[in-house]
């Protein structure tokens, strides 16, 4: 059976490279981190210790995942190739502007 | 019972195995190295960010902000999800500009300028000296906890009065050995960055080790402490302040003070940036690091709760890590906290007093010297700067803490530090990501941040220390109410901390932006901006110009006067060596303008390692290495490439980065490959020892199993000998009975007159037949004795002499008669009874008889009949010998295998797979000869020796 587009680790990290989908988590989180303040009624010692706590596991475990996914990726990636694109690797060499007089 | 003695000499034995790790890290050992290169050790290094204000202040913050510590851990955390690129951007910045410090990014950042370097290391030392003397605080105070009511001895006495001393001085020692022992800080110290991370372990041990003593040991779990909390809301203050949500202004000012501290804390720039070995480790960090923290905080409040259970006073919170194991009769796990606590505090001051000591140096000695003209002989002895800013930061330390720490918590004294460092944040990510950043911005940005930092944080710290009149908290700068340090135009409603980092960096980011734009920098500085933030622009005013030859003897001149100005001659020479080699021009006597301009950039980043960016380029600037008409010349050197090479500025930069990339790429792919042989030939090096030693083992069990089976032969030969010995001895008696017997009844015939002539003649032949049976069976028991004798002796005798070969072979024969008499087989020797050998009769012996058994057990097996034929000659210099059976014979794997030890045909019936590996060892390597064989199934075996007789 064919593997759904989805499901490749490459497709998945090239959706977290995305800024906006970066921002998207960091709102998200920070909306999560911030529940408790709008709360009616206060939230109880046991509530508070294992929701932020709960909270905090869940983004170690999605930063390690990306991290995994990443490393996999580039242990997948033909030698010799550079690591990640970013604006430091070295792209293709631009090749000459051709001179229109010639 | 924990006493003085024991509480320093635990502190010096952990100080000097941190010693033996750092000292092994900066070896040249494979497994240092693989370690010190390690992911999981970069990430826990970046773990001094949890020193001992996390280590003993959290609790003490949660019994009073509940909840409101984990901002200073989720926060840097969530970052995690873009610090990446933050972190790596300046990863590679540091490997192109050869930043040393935080200081010297920002200087390098400003268009390499002095003013923003010192300004940054006056701030950085600033806010950096009262975080260190929580260090200092938290060593002081847990020590002296742990040993109070302690009845002590007149020298240990004398140990805790002079204990905080003894602490600064072993913290110097520590941070110059590993941390200042070169001149170019650029240069990674692998032994301290191993020794950090080995500190981050214990302190996460000692953690975790009194969180799971608290839990699980005292308590019931983790639900039965919190729902105690839950239940005593209303009793206790403490318990109450966990329950209370803190405001969220509060929240967002902890959030952005961790974040940027875990990302610009110089210590920890130091750490995560200029300490890092490969930009790919982040990846690891980004996760491997927010999980140290998770683990290091699970246990913050299950300890906090049943430190309160137990009614441990609450103005004590700083310390209940270290007192709940002392109250509860743990004295060994209160001396673990200790030694954790100790790790947390010498870890970050290590690495603090490297970086400031640094900046201090780079920053702030050196351009303050060469502004008033005082540079000699001061760049000469960098190294010794460094030492003595580091003896001087750590007494500053000392002296804030004696002034003021010991009037606020460490939670509180963090805090104040954490805040001076957000100071730095707007300048450096607008340094990173906007080009119009400027140096002037920069400056006026950090510095009124600073002005409103002290003016929010220290003056209210100094007012409650009684340093500063009270009076100025409420009644405001000047009687001004709207200058009040805590309430600042009025905003009465916010928490000093939230107040604080509110405005501060409300008039920093603003100072920053606001004066970017409003002055802009020169060209120059613009250039340099889009290095920073990846933006190029190039300039094409350029025309073209015709190449200029300039002599090489006068530059080199030049660059050998700045070097001398900071290094040893010895070093000066090499440094010149290394940068004319990297340049290209070893021994030429005139170069190209570009030539020249790769000598200055050149010349520039060695220079940089040592003394700082800035420094660097002003030294190589005001040098005259450059001349007015050189640097034109490059320009239009320039433009003229460019023409010639018919591409826009922009793509020649491309081109040139492309070049630069590969070849980075290269060179880190080089180096990948270097490190993979060095594991390898390790590892070889380690599987070869194991196989000599195992080897060398097989060896002996060899030996002793030739030995073994060398008495097995010699214990069958005695009994074979005695056996046959018994035949002629049973003989003799029966006759030497029979002589008797016919001697009494003549007796008794004499006796009785009845004796006859005819029974004295019988008597006589009777004698005679019996003397005669008697001689020839002892005669030949006497025989097959000597040769026994001879054959055991020779077998078990390493000595050599001369004997005659036939006699030999008959005697060998005779001690193998028991076993050959009862077969059908039969032994054929052919031999000329003149050979005289001189060699080892016992090899001798024992080769013909492993050969002979082996006939017989196997090659003669369900036979009834085989011939041996052993055939012996002599030429001039060797004795040849033959042996041959008819017997079954071998198939050719067997016959490949024949002379390896252990190989039988009998394996499990008492054949021990030696008696053919023991002949080919006796005759290669005892006697020195050769030895072939040749068989085929049911043709019998031959062996073919060969034996040097003058060796």
């Amino acid at each position: 059976m064919q593997k759904s587009p989805l499901l490749n680790s490459g497709n998945w990290l090239t959706l977290f490279r995305q800024h906006e989908t970066r921002t998207g988590f960091f709102i998200l989180y920070v909306m999560l981190l911030v529940w408790p303040f709008f709360s009616r009624t206060p939230w109880s010692i046991p509530h508070q210790y294992f929701y932020y706590f709960g909270v905090w596991l869940a983004l170690i475990c999605g930063l390690a995942v990306q991290g995994y996914l990443v490393i996999r990726q580039e242990r997948q990636r033909p030698s010799g190739s550079p690591s990640t694109p970013n604006t430091n690797a070295p792209a293709a060499p631009p090749t000459t502007t051709a001179n229109p007089t010639d | 019972m924990i006493t003085t003695t024991s509480l320093v000499s635990a502190m010096l034995i952990y100080m000097a195995i941190l010693f033996c790790i750092a000292q092994w890290g900066e070896s040249r050992s494979p497994l240092a190295r693989k370690v010190g290169r390690h992911p999981m050790t970069y990430s826990l290094s970046l773990a001094i960010y949890c020193s001992s204000w996390t280590f003993y202040g959290l609790i003490g913050m949660a019994t009073q902000t509940g909840f409101l510590f984990l901002t200073s851990f989720i926060g840097p955390c969530l970052v995690m999800i873009f610090s990446w690129s933050v972190l790596r951007r300046l990863v590679l910045l540091k490997e192109h500009f050869r930043f040393a410090s935080l200081a010297d990014f920002m200087a390098a950042r400003y268009n390499k300028s002095n003013l923003v370097g010192a300004l940054v290391s006056v701030f950085a030392l600033l806010g950096s000296i009262p975080y260190m003397s929580i260090q200092l605080k938290a060593i002081i105070e847990s020590f002296n906890l742990l040993l109070k009511g302690t009845p002590t001895s007149a020298f240990e006495r004398i140990m805790q009065h002079n204990f905080d001393i003894l602490v600064v001085a072993l913290m110097a020692f520590f941070a110059i050995v590993f941390g200042v022992r070169r001149q170019d800080p650029t240069l990674r110290h692998r032994g301290m960055v191993m020794a950090l991370a080995a500190e981050s372990l214990v302190k996460l041990v000692a953690f975790i080790a009194v969180g799971v003593f608290a839990t699980w040991v005292l308590n019931d779990g983790l639900f039965d402490l919190l729902t105690y909390a839950q239940a005593h809301v209303d009793t206790s203050p403490q318990f109450a302040a966990m329950t209370r949500q803190m405001p969220m202004e509060l929240w967002i000012a902890f959030f952005l003070l961790a974040t940027i501290n875990m990302l610009f804390l110089p210590r920890q720039f130091h750490i995560a940036i200029v300490e890092n070995p490969n930009v790919n480790h982040l990846r690891t960090a980004q996760w491997a690091f927010p999980l140290y923290l998770f683990l290091l905080t699970l246990f913050v409040f299950p300890i906090t709760i049943a430190a309160l259970k137990i009614d441990l006073p609450a103005d004590t919170a700083d310390y209940f890590l270290l007192l709940l194991p002392q109250a509860t009769g743990h004295p060994l796990l209160a001396m673990l906290v200790f030694i954790g606590g100790f790790s947390a505090a010498m870890g970050m001051t290590m690495a603090a007093a490297m970086t400031l000591s640094t900046m201090f140096s780079n920053n702030l000695i050196l351009p303050l010297a060469r502004r008033c003209h005082f540079e000699f002989p001061l760049q000469k002895y960098l190294l010794q700067i460094r030492w003595a800013a580091v003896i001087l930061i750590l007494g500053c330390s000392y002296g804030f803490y004696r002034a003021i720490g010991e009037f606020e918590m460490i939670a509180q004294i963090g805090i104040l530090a954490f805040s001076a460092t957000l100071q730095f944040a707007p300048a450096i990510l607008g340094g990173l990501y906007w080009a119009k950043g400027n140096r002037f911005g920069a400056v006026c940005g950090i510095s009124l941040g600073f002005v409103f930092w002290f003016f929010t944080l220290i003056i209210p710290a100094l007012a409650k220390a009684q340093i500063l009149p009270a009076g100025l908290l409420y009644d405001g700068l000047f009687g001004v109410s709207f200058l009040r340090p805590t309430g600042l135009f009025g905003t009465d409603g916010l928490h000093p901390i939230s107040h604080a980092v509110f405005w501060s960096l409300l008039f920093n980011a603003t100072a920053y932006v606001v004066g970017s734009l409003l002055v802009p920098g020169t060209r120059e500085e613009q250039v340099n901006a889009q290095r920073f933030t990846g933006v190029l622009e190039v300039d094409e005013q350029l025309t073209l110009s015709e190449a200029l030859t300039i002599p090489a003897e006068p530059k080199i001149r030049i660059l050998r006067e700045i070097f001398s100005r900071y290094f040893s001659p010895e070093r000066t020479e090499r440094k010149l060596r290394e940068i004319l080699r990297a340049t290209g021009m070893e021994q030429m006597p005139t170069i190209s303008i570009q030539l020249l301009s790769q000598l200055a950039s050149n010349a520039e980043s060695a220079l940089a390692g040592s003394i700082g960016v800035a420094a660097a380029h002003q030294s190589i600037k005001e040098s005259g290495l450059l001349t007015a008409e050189e640097t034109a010349a490059m320009s239009l050197s320039y433009a003229d490439l460019l023409a010639q090479l018919n591409i826009s500025p922009k793509e020649l930069k491309e081109k040139v980065d492309f070049y630069q990339a590969r070849e980075t790429l290269m060179h880190k792919t080089s180096e990948d490959l270097q490190h993979q042989v060095e594991m390898r030939t390790s590892e070889l090096k380690v599987t070869n020892e194991h196989l000599l030693k195992t080897l060398s083992k097989l060896n002996e069990t060899q030996k002793h199993l030739v030995e073994v089976d060398k008495m097995a032969a010699l214990g069958g030969l005695v009994a074979g000998v005695a056996h046959e010995i018994n035949t002629p001895l049973g003989i003799s008696i029966t006759a030497a009975s029979h002589l008797s017997d016919t001697t009494s009844e003549l007796r008794d015939k004499f006796a009785t007159g009845q004796l006859t002539k005819t029974d004295f003649t019988r008597f006589f032949d009777n004698s005679e037949e019996s003397l005669r049976i008697l001689r020839n069976n002892t005669r030949r028991a006497a025989e097959l004795i000597k040769s026994f004798k001879q054959v055991a002796v020779d077998q078990s005798s390493e000595d050599r002499r001369r004997f005659n070969l036939k006699e030999y072979l008959d005697e060998v024969m005779l001690s193998l008669r028991p076993k050959i008499k009862h077969t059908p087989y039969q032994i054929q020797i052919d031999c000329d009874p003149n050979i005289v050998v001189d060699t080892y009769p016992g090899a001798f012996s024992q080769i013909i008889t492993n050969l002979v058994m082996n006939s017989l057990i196997h090659g003669f097996e369900d036979r009834d009949h085989g011939t041996i034929r052993i055939q012996a000659t002599r030429d001039q210099d060797n004795l040849n010998l033959v042996y041959e059976d008819d017997g079954k014979g071998l198939d050719a794997k067997a016959l490949e295998q024949l002379f390896e030890p252990f190989f039988t045909s009998k394996r499990g019936q008492g054949g021990s797979g030696l008696g053919a590996h023991i002949v080919y060892n006796l005759v290669t390597q005892k006697l020195g000869g050769k030895i072939s064989k040749n068989s085929q199934p049911e043709a019998g075996l031959r062996y073919d020796i060969q034996i040097p007789l003058t060796r």
